[in-house]
């Protein structure tokens, strides 16, 4: 049992578990990738990259793009205008026109050509047709040359349907320079915005490894064995703080199953050890000194009778752990406990009157509830059981019952010993026996099961002083079911 | 630490080819730039000559102000100022036409 105990106690070291090979898990990355703060940062850098990105876009679309854009309507208009004329006055027009654009050209911005399909001159402020541009495009950027400083414009080329060729632009060099300068300042944005994003994203790091070290620290030490180690809560609130609540009650749900793990353990350890010795001792006993077959025939039966009774054990025990698994949920049907208890009464009576002790019953003629009815039973008996086996001669032990609406309240009081104000809380644990209980018979698994039935069934017992005595109170919510659902119509069914 | 470091290496690295090109001399090759015909001194002379023979061709006289752009057109022309000669020039211009096409 020591060594049993041993393996469930906090003090060794965990296990070791096989760890396949990387490349038997999957593709094998960098180290770093495996570090979930900084994919973390990562993401943030990239989210806040791509933010900064878009807004970059976006003014550009709204500053250069409109510069642009408005230049390319400019011209296309232009050009409109130009074919209208050629339509209406075939090339004498169209000459005339552009020499009149290009002597009312305030702005000093303008550029005409007009080539024959020879690529000629005929017009414009172009001496001959530029080598970059091609026939075949419309739009380009074309290099000129203003009174010897250098100047760019944008030129957008149209062919006329007798072959001559249309070039109409717009010097665009401030637009040019506006747009250089723009660039230059997302540029720079761009890289103030890197830093930045990496900074944050170091950040962002930081702070998730720090609230995660708090976590981490504290699973090292259980791991370590120090069960009492809880995660530290911040205050803050937020979702680190409720993350750690969480893990604190799991935590010390998992301590008080593995207190109560020892403590059965403990238990059976030691309430069983007893009768097995004594078991050992006489079969021992009748095996040295029986001096007849009857002798050894006797000790036989005593033997069995005390394994009977830690086989008994083991089978409470093992009540207690299905009733607590809620395997007996699937048998919940609605049934009227007033019934069971009169059934109840009628069996103890017998025991009560042979002990002198007087047993009364006060109950409503109807309890409609939803449960197990062969549970209930078990739960109520135990408790009269205990009463009448606690109750002097010429006591008396009162069952009682009431439907306050939502619960029934099932009180079993005695006028014996009762349990000390500072057991009461423990009596209910397995295995637990009361000083008053020491020469009784049981194995104090009574009102641990009885409580096991009541948690089932969401409800609940509780012990009282009874002055004198105990006052046991089964208490069991009354659910839906058992109101829609009348014991006759489910027994009908 | 050690990822902190790593972290600081791939933002260098990361922002290397942006402050090149921001560093970087716009050096790209481009054809040799067209000289307009619409800068030169000839073409000074010969708007000039268009805006006399628009003024001599109103019935009414110019208004002064024409008459001082234009002058001041071929008087920047002569100090060879040449693109504000043609820019006053066509000043000139535009409110002749505006004049012709209102008689």
């Amino acid at each position: 049992m020591e060594g049993h105990a041993a393996e469930l106690g906090p003090t060794g070291p965990p296990p070791r578990t096989e760890v396949s090979p990387p490349s038997a898990r999957g593709p094998v990355h960098p180290r770093f990738l495996h570090s979930a703060a900084l994919r973390f940062a990562a993401i943030y850098a990239l989210v806040f990259g791509i933010s900064a990105l878009a807004l970059a876009l976006f003014l550009w679309w709204e500053t250069a793009g409109v510069l642009d854009r408005e230049t390319d309507q400019t011209i296309t208009a232009d050009v409109q205008s130009l074919i209208e004329r050629w339509n209406q006055g075939g090339v004498p027009a169209l000459i005339l026109t552009i020499d009149n654009r290009l002597a009312e050209n305030v702005d000093d911005n303008a550029i005409y050509l007009l080539v024959d399909p020879a690529l000629e001159r005929i017009a414009g402020n172009l001496a001959s047709w530029p080598d970059s541009i091609p026939l075949d495009r419309t739009w380009s950027e074309l290099p000129i040359e203003r009174a010897g400083i250098r100047s760019l414009a944008r030129v957008r080329r149209y062919t006329f349907p007798d072959g001559l060729h249309l070039l109409v632009g717009r010097d665009v060099q401030v637009r040019a320079e506006l747009r250089n300068l723009l660039t230059t300042a997302l540029l720079w944005a761009l890289l103030v915005v890197v830093i930045l994003g990496l900074a944050g994203a170091i950040i962002v790091r930081g702070l998730f490894r720090r609230a995660l070290a708090n976590v981490s620290t504290t699973a090292a030490a259980i791991s370590a064995g120090d069960l009492s180690q809880r995660v530290r809560i911040t205050g803050r609130g937020d979702e680190f703080d409720r993350l750690s609540e969480t893990i604190n009650e799991m935590l010390e749900r998992i301590s008080r199953l593995m207190d109560g793990v020892r403590q059965v353990s403990n238990a059976i350890a030691h309430d069983l050890r007893t009768p097995i010795t004594r078991a050992r001792t006489r079969l021992e006993d009748a095996a040295l000194h029986a001096k007849s077959e009857a002798d050894l025939q006797a000790a036989i039966e005593r033997a069995i009778a005390d394994l009977d009774g830690i086989v008994a054990v083991f089978q409470a025990l093992l009540r207690i752990a299905e009733i607590e698994a809620g395997a007996r949920r699937s048998a919940f049907a609605a049934f009227d406990v007033a019934p069971l208890l009169a059934d109840l009464v009628d069996l103890y009576s017998a025991v009560a009157e042979e002990r002198g002790i007087s047993f009364l019953l006060e109950s409503p003629e109807q309890l409609p509830f939803f449960g197990d009815r062969e549970l209930i039973q078990q739960a109520i008996a135990n408790l009269v059981d205990n009463a009448l086996k606690f109750s002097p001669p010429g006591g008396m032990v009162r069952l009682s019952a009431e439907n306050t609406g939502r619960t029934i309240v099932i009180s079993v009081a005695d006028r014996g010993p009762g349990i000390p104000a500072d057991d009461r809380s423990r009596a209910m644990e397995r295995f637990f026996r009361g000083e008053a209980a020491r020469n009784t018979p049981g194995a104090g698994l009574g009102l641990a099961l009885v409580q096991a039935i009541a948690q089932l069934h969401a409800g609940g017992l509780s012990l009282t002083d009874n002055i004198p005595g105990l006052k046991a109170v089964l208490r069991l919510p009354v659910t839906v079911e058992a109101v829609h659902r009348p014991p006759a119509a489910a027994a009908s069914a | 630490m050690r990822g902190a470091h790593r972290i600081r290496i791939l933002g260098a690295a990361a922002a290397m080819p942006l402050i090149t090109l921001m560093l970087a001399p716009h050096t790209v090759a481009q054809p040799a730039p067209m000289p307009l015909l619409t800068d030169t001194p000839q073409y000074c002379v010969e708007l000039s000559d268009e805006v006399e023979e628009v003024r001599q061709s109103l019935v009414s006289p110019a208004p002064p102000e024409v008459e001082q752009l234009a002058e001041e057109g071929r008087r920047l022309c002569a100090m060879g100022e040449i693109r504000g000669g043609i820019v006053r020039l066509r000043r000139a211009m535009v409110l002749l036409h505006e004049i012709s096409g209102q008689s």
